[in-house]
């Protein structure tokens, strides 16, 4: 699936957050939003997925999986190409699968019925699993690390592993297209590399989209294929990781100084952080 | 429980005999609690002010008693203890839906206050005969008018340009509701005559002391849809625990079911009052303790709630027969006695409530 978004504007009542955002995602790519805190990396991942209504601008997914949708949805398309604002919810949550950045839950849900809740919109539940399905909720478990979790119930697991629940939901439901917020945010650094690792794999292997919002620059530098910089609502920057992530942008964007550098030990690029932007020091 | 020790799961079907596992506690509690229920109704009948027999109770329903106790078994005893089961099953059904949709352990039927509007209703009629129209079942009438009128306002208040939040909707109906509470007070401040002023304070206590026949079944009938909605939405409120983004990101579609699930809860809640009066604590306390027991899966809880709240009231109903000559308001006891065991079942599950 590919993601096309158009001239994007969004504003809380009056605070403009996101001004003429457009950027093309395409599937097989991880692409990384970076930008400070309030620059509006989550908000444009919210109005991606319909859960805030967009003021102006087009989201368009094109090259997706017709059985997805109805054929109401595809008789609005244009040109092959369905704006988000068309599809209902239940569409939207069968080719995009969100990891949020918070999520308290009260209910003492278990680890396992949590994850089952991802195959909603395919209208799989716990009494009419199929084997198949079955398979993949155990295979989507195993791949997030959340196997040994199984039992326990979702209102007492530390933040680290409510974050891998949620991410082995979000991989059940088997997205096209894969919406990570701050994705790493309260992992052990172990799983932090891990759950990159199968970011990136996944992408790969199952040819999915995946937008990565973070301000991990380190991470994303290993990981992501594209970045789009953001700052104040808009893209200031984007391109491959190597074109984009720079001294100089970094230090524009974050405020950092920074060395870039090429290592034959990590993979992608190594960002070293030095210290406060020599522009703040005086 | 600790799950400590618990092997981590090697292949699928180790997760295949967890759920199976839970599965078959939350249907062994059904099946307990259905048995339960027959044990309970039997025994209710022959207990009251009237002496009569389990044998006798038996001889009646072969159709050889005496009418004496035919006309109390069949005309009073039965339709009363049927009552409060559509009203006790009702209430723990709505208090389960409204804890799930508002995410909060103090949620109620009447969370809305939608019940102070249905008593604001009734006590209209009863002060001023308001709606007398409607003949014998004005009070009724009036009480479920008013019940969705309440919510109609409630709505409305919440409703902003970019929908309608759950937690303005909470808040409006705490507004609300205390508006009409405040307008039933001042209603009954204004009434002189002493024997509609009892009537309006006996009814506010809630009793099943006035049930008949025809109130169990027009009861059964809007309950029972109330009931029925809400059963069809199970798999919605276990997704919409998560939070409302986390439920819309994963398909559920929220303003749908929050309609359906506030319909319901109205005509619940406006079926239960209409036949009874306002009865507090059964929709609080029966969704908790069942929910420590087989867990928060609404496709279970919801028919868990509806036998255990059912057995819970039919108990408070002989309770309040059986204390004394007079009926006491079961809206009393089930305050009085339900409090106390609420009280200790949180004591006793402290980690397991939320």
């Amino acid at each position: 699936m590919e993601l096309t978004v158009n001239g994007l504007d969004f504003s809380y009542g009056s605070k403009e957050t996101l001004r003429n955002v457009s950027f093309e995602a395409h599937q097989g790519e991880v692409l990384g939003i970076l930008g400070e805190n309030g620059c509006g990396k989550t908000t444009l991942l919210k109005c991606i997925n319909a859960i805030l209504k967009r003021d102006r601008g087009a989201i368009l997914l094109s090259d997706y999986d017709p059985a997805m949708f109805s054929e109401k949805t595809l008789g609005r398309a244009e040109d092959g190409r369905i704006d988000v604002k068309d599809a209902s919810t239940k569409e939207i949550a069968r080719t995009m699968a969100v990891v949020s950045q918070s999520a308290t839950i009260n209910f003492p849900f278990t680890v396992l019925e949590t994850v089952m809740m991802g195959r909603y919109s395919k209208g799989t539940t716990i009494g009419n699993a199929s084997e198949d399905d079955r398979n993949l909720i155990f295979d989507c478990l195993r791949d997030a690390g959340a196997l040994e979790l199984v039992h326990r119930h979702v209102n007492e697991l530390s933040g680290g592993e409510l974050r891998r629940v949620m991410i082995a939901r979000a991989l059940v439901q088997s997205p096209s297209a894969l919406l990570l917020d701050e994705p790493t945010l309260h992992l052990d650094v172990i799983h932090q590399i891990e759950l990159m690792e199968l970011v990136s794999e996944l992408a790969k292997t199952r040819n999915i989209l995946v937008l990565m919002v973070t301000h991990d620059m380190m991470l994303a530098a290993r990981y992501c294929d594209k970045i789009i910089m953001m700052e104040k609502g808009k893209i200031i920057e984007s391109g491959t990781t190597e074109e984009v992530l720079t001294a100089e942008n970094l230090d524009k964007v974050f405020h950092v100084k920074c060395r870039v550098e090429k290592n034959p030990e990590i993979r992608g690029t190594n960002v070293i952080i030095i210290g406060k932007s020599d522009r703040d020091k005086k | 429980m600790s799950k400590s020790d618990v092997p981590i799961p090697k292949s699928q079907s180790d997760l295949d005999d967890m759920m199976r596992q839970k599965r078959s506690k939350s249907l062994f509690t059904i099946v307990m609690l259905c048995l339960a229920i027959l044990v309970i109704f039997f025994c209710s009948l022959f207990v009251g002010y009237a002496q009569i027999t389990p044998q006798d109770v038996i001889h009646i329903w072969m159709g050889d008693g005496s009418w004496q106790n035919t006309y109390i078994i069949n005309q009073i005893r039965m339709p009363r203890v049927a009552c409060a089961a559509v009203v006790g099953a009702g209430l723990a059904v709505a208090g389960m839906a409204m804890q799930a949709l508002f995410k909060n352990p103090l949620a109620s039927p009447s969370v809305l206050g939608i019940s102070s509007g249905a008593a604001f209703g009734a006590n209209l009629c009863i002060a001023f005969g308001i709606g007398a129209v409607f003949g014998s079942f004005s009070i009724s009438v009036m009480a479920f008018i008013c019940c969705f009128v309440t919510l109609l306002v409630v709505f409305a208040i919440a409703t902003t340009r970019h929908g309608t939040p759950t937690i303005l909707l909470l808040l409006a109906g705490v507004a609300v509701g205390s508006f009409f509470g405040g307008m039933t007070s001042f209603l009954q401040f204004f009434v002189d005559d002493a024997d509609i002023l009892q009537s309006m304070v006996y009814w506010a206590m809630g009793s099943f002391a006035k049930c008949d026949w025809l109130d169990f079944k027009v009861s059964l009938l809007i309950v029972g849809v109330g009931v029925l909605m809400i059963m069809l939405e199970s798999k919605e409120l276990n997704l919409i625990t998560l939070g409302d983004e986390q439920a819309k990101a994963l398909g559920v579609n929220i303003p749908r079911m929050r309609v359906i699930v506030l319909i319901a809860d109205a005509l619940i809640v406006g079926g239960c009052v209409s036949i009874s009066g306002t009865i507090g604590f059964v929709g609080l306390i029966i969704p908790h303790v069942f929910r420590t027991l087989v867990g928060p899966d609404h496709r279970y809880l919801s028919i868990i709630c509806v036998l255990a709240g059912a057995i819970f009231l039919m108990i408070m109903d002989v309770a309040a027969r059986s204390f004394s000559t007079m009926d006491i308001p079961i809206g009393v006891l089930t305050s009085l006695l339900g409090a106390p065991f609420f009280v200790y079942i949180m004591r006793k599950k402290k980690n397991e409530i939320w």
